[in-house]
């Protein structure tokens, strides 16, 4: 569990963080996100102590951050960030194994965990051990950057805008990959993005910095439902708030489980947008629903995408 | 910083004498100019000058009158010859045709010069002297330039550049061993100071090391500290810059003044040889001299690590001399060897001012010339230094491309 205790970092006269207080609990993925000079970064940066806190405390499982040395915390502390970052003089195996070479590890160990990650991030370690950093595209630097930060095995990540800099597909494999490798190792991932659907689609609880204030946390549904403010409603998505609430909503929250209908069902897993979608394509008002949990069967009604209660009015 | 494998670099020309075979320009204009050039010299100016001893100025004399007529039919041969590659479609053959023929006529030059000088003995004895005439020098700098121009066109490899240069520079070092070039007035004048030309190169290798040691861990030492404290860098560069304005004959001069003082207080010195003027001041002047371009060097070199390695180089837990070893240094090697390299060739150059303080060296030879208007002597030291320079730039260019290919490849 990351706890963030009222940090505050000043510079100058200007206040970049300002008393702020989160909590990410183990396991997680945290979003940061707000306008650029919101705070994000240096809240990150605050965390692994690439930027020394004036106010507040930051505790790692219990730990007061501040008590370890800068360089020992860090190395227990994955690091992600935009540009990548890979040593141009080192290949590929060698980035990777940057921090167990810092730990000490014995070569085969390192060796071993090299091919494990390269596995974890989809990238083919016979082939891509020994390359370098220049001879790869910008979204395999960034597998191999998040491989790298993985490669100790820390129980927290930090990420600093990692899919900034990439296109739109690269970056949709990437944040698939990112959500697997979550499923997988159960990190704590705290994340800065000023892409709100980044955010909506990776985090569990996504953080609204502003000024260098918390404005709101919460679940992305928690802040597309009930934003606290005008800026957290226009950050959300202003006019298609409507559309990304359709797509933190599972159909299971609308669906009416005493009247089945016959046809080929829908997940009630899955969000609303692909049933509105399925609707639109089909010309359908109501689709049979399947509850694989639950084992049961029910319809869900163009009426109940629109009502929050779900119920037809 | 791309890695230049043999083909890559042969195919460009390859690529491009497709457009150029139908067009026009299908010549090389540089190679038009330097046959024309070696051309009108020989035709007009002496390959040699003659004179009846040491002391009186000599009479210049025709490439026709010089040599055997062989000699001038086989160097007239290799001068069309190039004047022919010059004028042929661009193209890998060319190329390799021009470097071949314009390496024949640098040595078919060297040897004429040499059989005209064994001639001239023969006639007018041991007394008369041969030096070299405005037309050699003309057809040895064309074919050398024709040389470095067609290797340039075929090769960036360092290595085969220097293994080119390995066979015309020891073709040359066998002619002169075989006693073909002993009767010109420069190996004449080199034989005269055999014993001195080995102590004397050794010293001016003394210099330029000596000044090395220190302005190498001085220079790295200031050229670190400017990158570390940005408040002083621009107060040190100044002063750096400042020394380097400083024209070589004035520090000597003002080093003489404060040396020579201490050195009548500290008797110790004296013993060890250190003084107003010799070795020391000259070695304390160089060092000087190449404080700016090291520092320069170092400093430029740990800037250009790239903003967002270092970030993740912190962030991954590396303590600030682990970045400087593990990352900074290495990439900075390509920027650190060029500055080497620089420092290298302008101290050889200047340790040749060393001998006017005492100092010896190969200035030595020059100065000598000077006082004695020994156009030769003159020449012997100069050319000694210039092949001194150009060696160690061969050398550390090598090193360069070396590091450079081991950081990006």
């Amino acid at each position: 569990m990351i706890v963030l205790d009222r940090l505050t970092k000043r510079y100058g006269n200007a206040v970049s963080v300002d008393q702020l207080s989160l909590t990410v609990p183990t396991g997680t993925i945290c979003a940061l996100v707000g306008a650029s000079g919101g705070g994000k970064t240096t809240t990150l940066r605050l965390i692994n102590r690439l930027i020394e806190a004036d106010e507040g405390r930051v505790l790692i499982d219990g730990t007061d951050a501040a008590s370890l040395a800068p360089v020992a915390l860090r190395r227990r502390i994955g690091y992600v960030i935009q540009s990548v970052g890979l040593f141009p003089h080192w290949n590929v195996a060698r980035n990777i194994a940057t921090v167990p070479d810092l730990l000490g590890w014995k070569r085969d160990r390192i060796d071993r965990r090299i091919d494990e990650l390269l596995d974890l991030v989809g990238l083919d370690p016979a082939s891509y051990r020994h390359r370098r950093p220049h001879e790869l595209s910008g979204g395999q630097q960034q597998r191999v950057g998040v491989a790298r930060a993985l490669a100790a095995d820390p129980d927290l990540l930090l990420m600093d805008e990692p899919f900034g800099a990439l296109d739109p597909v690269t970056r949709d494999g990437l944040q698939a990959a990112l959500l697997d490798i979550q499923a997988r190792t159960g990190k704590t991932i705290v994340i800065v993005t000023h892409d709100i659907d980044e955010a909506i689609r990776l985090a569990s609880l996504v953080a609204v910095l502003d000024g260098g204030k918390l404005i709101q946390h919460g679940s992305p549904h928690d802040l597309l439902a009930r934003p606290a403010n005008a800026f957290v409603e226009a950050f959300v998505g202003g006019p298609r708030r409507g559309l990304r609430l359709l797509q933190v909503t599972r159909v299971r929250e609308r669906a009416d489980f005493s009247e089945p209908i016959g046809g080929t069902p829908i997940d009630a897993d899955v969000t609303l947008d692909i049933a509105l979608e399925r609707m639109v394509t089909t010309g359908a008002h109501r689709l049979p629903v399947y509850d694989r949990a639950a084992d049961r069967r029910g319809t869900l009604v163009l009426a109940a995408i629109a009502s929050p209660d779900g119920r037809q009015t | 910083m791309t890695s230049e494998s043999g083909l890559s670099v042969i195919s460009p020309p390859q690529a491009a004498a497709p457009q150029l075979r139908s067009g026009a320009g299908r010549s090389n204009p540089l190679l038009v100019l330097i046959v024309g050039g070696i051309a009108a010299a020989a035709m007009s100016l002496g390959f040699v000058s003659v004179a009846p001893n040491r002391i009186l100025s000599g009479k210049p004399v025709a490439l026709w009158s010089a040599v055997d007529p062989g000699v001038t039919a086989l160097l007239v041969a290799l001068i069309v010859g190039l004047g022919v590659s010059a004028v042929l479609r661009f193209g890998v053959w060319r190329d390799r045709f021009t470097a071949i023929i314009a390496a024949m006529t640098l040595l078919t030059t060297i040897t004429a010069a040499g059989q005209a000088a064994s001639l001239v003995a023969q006639a007018s004895g041991p007394i008369a002297r041969t030096s070299l005439g405005p037309a050699f020098w003309i057809i040895a700098a064309g074919s050398g330039f024709a040389l470095a121009d067609a290797m340039a066109r075929l090769t960036r490899n360092m290595f085969v550049q220097m293994v080119v240069v390995a066979i015309v520079g020891g073709a040359i070092a066998l002619l002169a061993a075989s006693g073909a070039l002993s009767d010109l007035s420069l190996a004449r004048e080199f034989a005269n100071r055999r014993e001195a030309y080995g102590s004397e190169l050794l010293r001016h290798l003394v210099l330029v090391g000596g000044a090395l040691a220190g302005a190498l861990p001085i220079g790295s030492l200031l050229g670190y500290v400017a990158f570390r404290r940005p408040k002083w860098r621009k107060a040190l560069f100044a002063i750096l810059n400042l020394i380097q304005t400083v024209p070589s004959i004035a520090i000597f001069g003002l080093l003489i003044g404060p040396l020579s003082a201490l050195s009548a207080w500290l008797p110790l010195l004296r013993t060890l040889g250190i003084g107003g003027i010799g070795a020391a001041p000259a070695i304390i002047a160089l060092t000087l001299y190449g404080l700016l371009p090291v520092a320069r060097g170092v400093f430029t070199g740990l800037a250009s690590t790239p903003p967002s390695v270092l970030d993740a180089a912190r962030g991954m837990g590396f303590d600030e001399r682990q970045i400087l070893w593990r990352v900074s240094i290495p990439l900075a090697l390509p920027i650190l060897v060029t500055s080497l390299r620089l420092v290298v060739v302008q101290l050889t150059g200047l340790a040749v001012v060393a001998a006017l303080i005492g100092a010896g060296g190969l200035g030595a030879f020059i100065f000598q010339g000077l006082g004695q208007t020994a156009t030769d002597l003159i020449l012997l030291g100069a050319l000694s230094a210039i092949a001194l320079a150009l060696a160690a730039d061969l050398l550390l260019r090598s090193l360069a491309a070396a590091v450079t290919t081991g950081a990006s490849a």
